[in-house]
């Protein structure tokens, strides 16, 4: 679809939303729609097989209702008008007494909004074949790198291309996003991957193209366990961003909020000093290119730069528009509705684009100062826990007389650590040295980070 | 099925004429355009309520349409809830795509294996009915442990799935299922326990509450376990270096059997298909690999022995019948799941997928005795020569990474000589490496209990005795959580 096409279906959208929002009348007090389309289309890979697969009008919506201080939600996929008046019968029926009562948002979005949708990039992935051609060439550059450099056992991939529209209503008004991204991985013997996001036309596909065969040339052979290299206990651990970026979104952000204040979970007031005094670190859902960016967020509030921890000390927590309300503090416009079925979650409070200030140490300079250590990629199993956390290291490195040396074998890596937990010497991000460089993740932009972590 | 049960679904009659019409389009826009195609259309209704009360009731539908075009090229694409009118436009694109896509000649589509009309699916009530059912049952089981804390989430569904072809294939399957998740929290001080319990069976509110709306005995009872767990997980400890050294066995409770679920998933049709599968040739014949002792055997689906039922029963998405299938026989690995893709005859276990096409995947996944002499008739009798072993609980959700998977088990007590003890270990993660896993097992207890709802899928199985080693290996944090 074009991007005039795209922009043209969106507007007839809201205007929809409009005329449904107007035909309630004095059936509820006041009414909430939130609505998602989704289109993605790409190509998974094992090996040099490339299997498709496509998604087309994946809608999402879901209705808030207010009645008489009652609150109810239902959703559907239907995108019609008569769907959503049963979601608010629905509603209705179902509906339970609300903390507080009131109406919602009057929906607005911020002004300038950041770049979710770069129309160049949808043209340049739209012709038949095109993602196609660029997957063959993820796979035919790895292999061919692999005649050169044997030992290739494995070849794992996806590459996918989606656009969402979202659309917020209220009888404030009506809002609507577009929101279009390029997603590459790769993944090499099941224990290293590399990855590629691209909210952006990229100037050539060229880097996509060649992300397994560079992964390949630069990933080490050897694999090693926590016995090959006697390492126990506390080590210094290098966070690459995306490792950093999981830390933050699984255990840290979740405590930042209105809803972990109230549960007695984060045993801190604004002003505390909470992590390492160089740590900024700001939730802005403004920032151009970056797929969690947006100019609304799912209560159709405007976005805003929230900053959340300010060299070191707790700045400002996270809330939904009502528990926001509820504490008598300034909306954050921090609502997302995620998961599976986004549209049957309630909206929580949740980090959008993050983005932590540099650091004043050289990615190899940080390198070059351990004698031994890991350098990890990505954690799994990180679980939201007040207490010690533990987590899985499926992708890493280890790090020997300054250099990066073997691959960490992916089964048997765990660490573990605390966070906010002030004056526990276990705590990850108590102190921590921050690369100059930063990277951006996509959703997400980060300096590599070094801590000490318990390797078990 | 009980009273509330019994009442027809409200809408279930327009559903199927709504999915009639929409399967019809699809076919009469691929049409010509495909050697074969066929679709399964999904619609699900669902209430949930969460921990702080609140209710969403949904409504989610879309349809999965298989097209297979010349020279084995195929594409699998979702479409969401559109209508009929709506359905040739978003199909275009697709069709138009299944020509770029590669060929791929040694593809095949296995006849399907019974084109018969399926028994009339029992009539159940809309989850959306149950709305204060549901709250009155949570609200019992918070009374019902105070002081310890209780948070529930309860989800109802009815998903109403219609699988159909061109050639007159029309199958239509209810799938009724009704799932409590409690987590209890016990505080002393600063300290906290916390123990997870989850009860999911077939069925609607009637699986959960009993005719007077009180939570049934079932949901009762993993309550009160849920809640006596935290309560004694306040006195905790972590095993001393010695003691992790000298542990030899572990003594699994039925609902600390979770690596069964990513036990189950070595057994897809897809790896066997991409000739990933070291337990399978791609034609389905297995390599006669021997997993474990004589004693085990892992059977997936409905298991007469079993006390209920969780997974998915009667058709699966490719509108096949699913019938039990003995994964592991005597130990030796024995028959995969098959879809249609790849030609091999299905069994019945091909689900869609959060994202991608249709895949195959467990159901409720079994372990079971295969040799009455590898049971024992007491519990002493089980634990007999354990100098020093662990007893576990409460083990559901493992996560699964190349040649291994990690789960929690939530619950922990020392086993010394040959007896249970009343030491309460913190809880401990679990490293299963599936291939080896099965090579531990030693003995068992007891009936089969389960199952264990994880997911979409279950588990269940005896008391079992299975020795530390490559296949389970348990560490912890370097302290206790609180």
């Amino acid at each position: 679809m074009s991007r005039d096409a795209l922009i043209d279906e969106a507007e007839q959208t809201a205007r929809r939303v409009g005329r449904f929002l107007s035909a309630i009348g004095d059936t509820a007090d006041d009414v909430e729609i939130w609505l998602e389309r989704t289109e993605r289309r790409g190509y998974s890979f094992r090996g040099a097989r490339l299997a498709p697969f496509g998604r087309a009008a994946d809608d999402r919506v879901a209705v808030r209702v207010m009645k008489a201080g009652r609150l109810g939600a239902a959703s559907t996929t239907r995108l019609d008008e008569a769907a959503w008046h049963r979601c608010v019968a629905t509603a209705l029926t179902t509906a339970t007494p609300a903390e507080i009562s009131g109406e919602f948002a009057s929906a607005r979005a911020r002004r300038p909004a950041p770049v979710t949708f770069d129309p160049d990039l949808a043209e340049a992935v739209a012709p038949a074949g095109a993602l196609r051609r660029i997957a063959h060439a993820m796979i035919d550059n790895t292999l061919h790198e692999a005649e050169r450099l044997p030992g290739l056992r494995a070849l794992r991939g996806s590459l996918a291309y989606g656009v969402r529209r979202r659309v917020v209503g209220t009888r404030g008004g009506v809002v609507v996003s577009l929101h279009g991204d390029l997603d590459g991985r790769i993944e090499l013997n099941d224990a290293f991957g590399e990855a590629f996001h691209q909210v952006h036309a990229p100037e050539s596909f060229q880097p996509l193209a060649l992300l397994g065969a560079r992964t390949w040339r630069t990933m080490p052979r050897e694999l090693a366990g926590p016995e090959a290299l006697d390492l126990r206990g506390r080590v210094p651990v290098v966070l690459h961003p995306r490792a950093l970026e999981g830390l933050l979104r699984a255990l840290v952000v979740p405590r930042l909020t209105l809803a972990a204040r109230r549960e007695g979970r984060l045993p801190y007031i604004e002003g505390d000093v909470i992590v390492d005094p160089g740590i900024t670190l700001v939730d802005d859902c403004g920032l151009d290119g970056l797929a969690t960016s947006r100019p609304f967020d799912d209560e159709g509030l405007p976005v805003r730069r929230t900053p959340l921890v300010v060299r070191g000390r707790l700045s400002q927590l996270l809330g939904t528009r009502f528990e926001s309300l509820h504490e008598g503090e300034i909306p954050t416009a921090s609502a997302w509705r995620r998961g599976d079925a986004p549209e049957a979650a309630p909206p929580r409070a949740a980090a959008g684009s993050l983005l932590m200030e540099r650091g004043d140490t050289g990615f190899h300079e940080m390198l070059g100062a351990l004698d031994r250590g890991l350098l990890v990629h990505r954690f799994t199993s990180l679980e939201d826990t007040d207490g010690p956390f533990s987590a899985l290291v499926p992708s890493g490195l280890t790090l020997e007389r300054g250099r990066e040396s073997r691959l960490l074998a992916p089964d048997l890596w765990r660490i573990s650590g605390r966070v906010l937990a002030a004056g526990d010497p276990a705590d990850v991000l108590a102190k921590v040295v921050l690369s100059r460089e930063l990277y951006d993740t996509g959703s997400a932009i980060l300096p590599y980070c070094l801590t000490w972590l318990e390797v078990a | 099925m009980g009273m509330r049960d019994s009442e027809a679904l409200r809408g279930r009659a327009g559903d199927e004429a709504a999915a009639r019409a929409t399967l019809e389009a699809v076919f009469a826009a691929v049409s010509g355009g495909v050697a074969v195609a066929d679709a399964c259309h999904r619609r699900v209704r669902s209430l949930e309520v969460d921990p702080e009360g609140g209710a969403v009731a949904c409504e989610r539908a879309a349809i999965d349409v298989r097209l297979v075009g010349g020279a084995g090229r195929h594409l699998e694409v979702r479409l969401g809830d559109v209508r009929p009118s709506e359905v040739a436009e978003h199909l275009a694109p697709a069709l138009a795509w299944l020509e770029q896509t590669d060929p791929e000649p040694s593809f095949r589509l296995a006849p399907h294996p019974d084109r018969g009309p399926a028994p009339a699916a029992a009539p159940v009530a809309d989850p959306v009915d149950a709305a204060r059912a549901l709250s009155a049952v949570l609200d019992d089981l918070r009374a019902a442990v105070e002081p310890v804390r209780l948070t529930a989430r309860a989800r109802l569904e009815v998903e109403n799935v219609v699988v159909a072809d061109p050639a007159g294939l029309w199958r239509v399957d209810l799938r009724p299922r009704a799932l409590v998740e409690l987590v209890a929290r016990a505080r002393r001080g600063s300290a906290e326990g916390r123990f997870r319990a989850r009860y999911g069976a077939r069925g609607g509110i009637d699986a959960l509450a009993d005719a007077a709306g009180r939570a049934s005995p079932e949901v009762d009872a993993r309550a009160r376990w849920a809640a006596e767990r935290s309560v004694a997980l306040l006195d905790a400890r972590l095993p001393t270096l010695a003691e992790r050294r000298r542990l030899t066995h572990a003594i699994l409770h039925p609902s600390a059997l979770g690596f069964l679920a990513p036990f189950a998933g070595a057994f897809a049709a897809e790896a066997l298909l991409d000739g990933a599968s070291d337990l399978f040739r791609p034609d389905g014949r297995a390599r006669a690999r021997r997993l474990g002792p004589p004693s085990v055997s892992v059977v997936d689906g409905p298991l007469a022995a079993a006390p209920g039922a969780w997974g998915v029963g009667g058709l699966d998405d490719e509108g096949v019948f699913t019938a039990p299938v003995v994964l592991v026989q005597g130990g030796v690995a024995s028959s995969p799941f098959a879809s249609r893709r790849g030609g091999l005859p299905p069994s019945g276990r091909c689900f869609h997928d959060a994202d991608g096409p249709r895949r195959t995947a467990g159901t409720d996944t079994w372990l079971v005795p295969a040799e009455a002499a590898a049971c024992r008739e007491t519990q002493d009798a089980l634990l007999a020569g354990v100098g020093l072993g662990l007893w576990l609980e409460g083990a559901d959700d493992f996560e699964v990474v190349p040649g291994a998977s990690w789960g929690t088990a939530q619950y922990a007590r020392l086993v010394r000589d040959g007896r249970l003890t009343d030491e309460v270990i913190a809880p401990c993660r679990l490293l299963v490496r599936p291939r080896h896993v099965l090579a531990g097992v030693e003995s068992f207890h007891g009936p089969i209990e389960g199952p264990f709802p994880t997911g979409r899928a279950g588990f269940g199985g005896p008391l079992t005795r299975l020795r530390l080693g490559e296949g389970l290996a348990p560490c912890w944090p370097a302290e206790v959580p609180r």
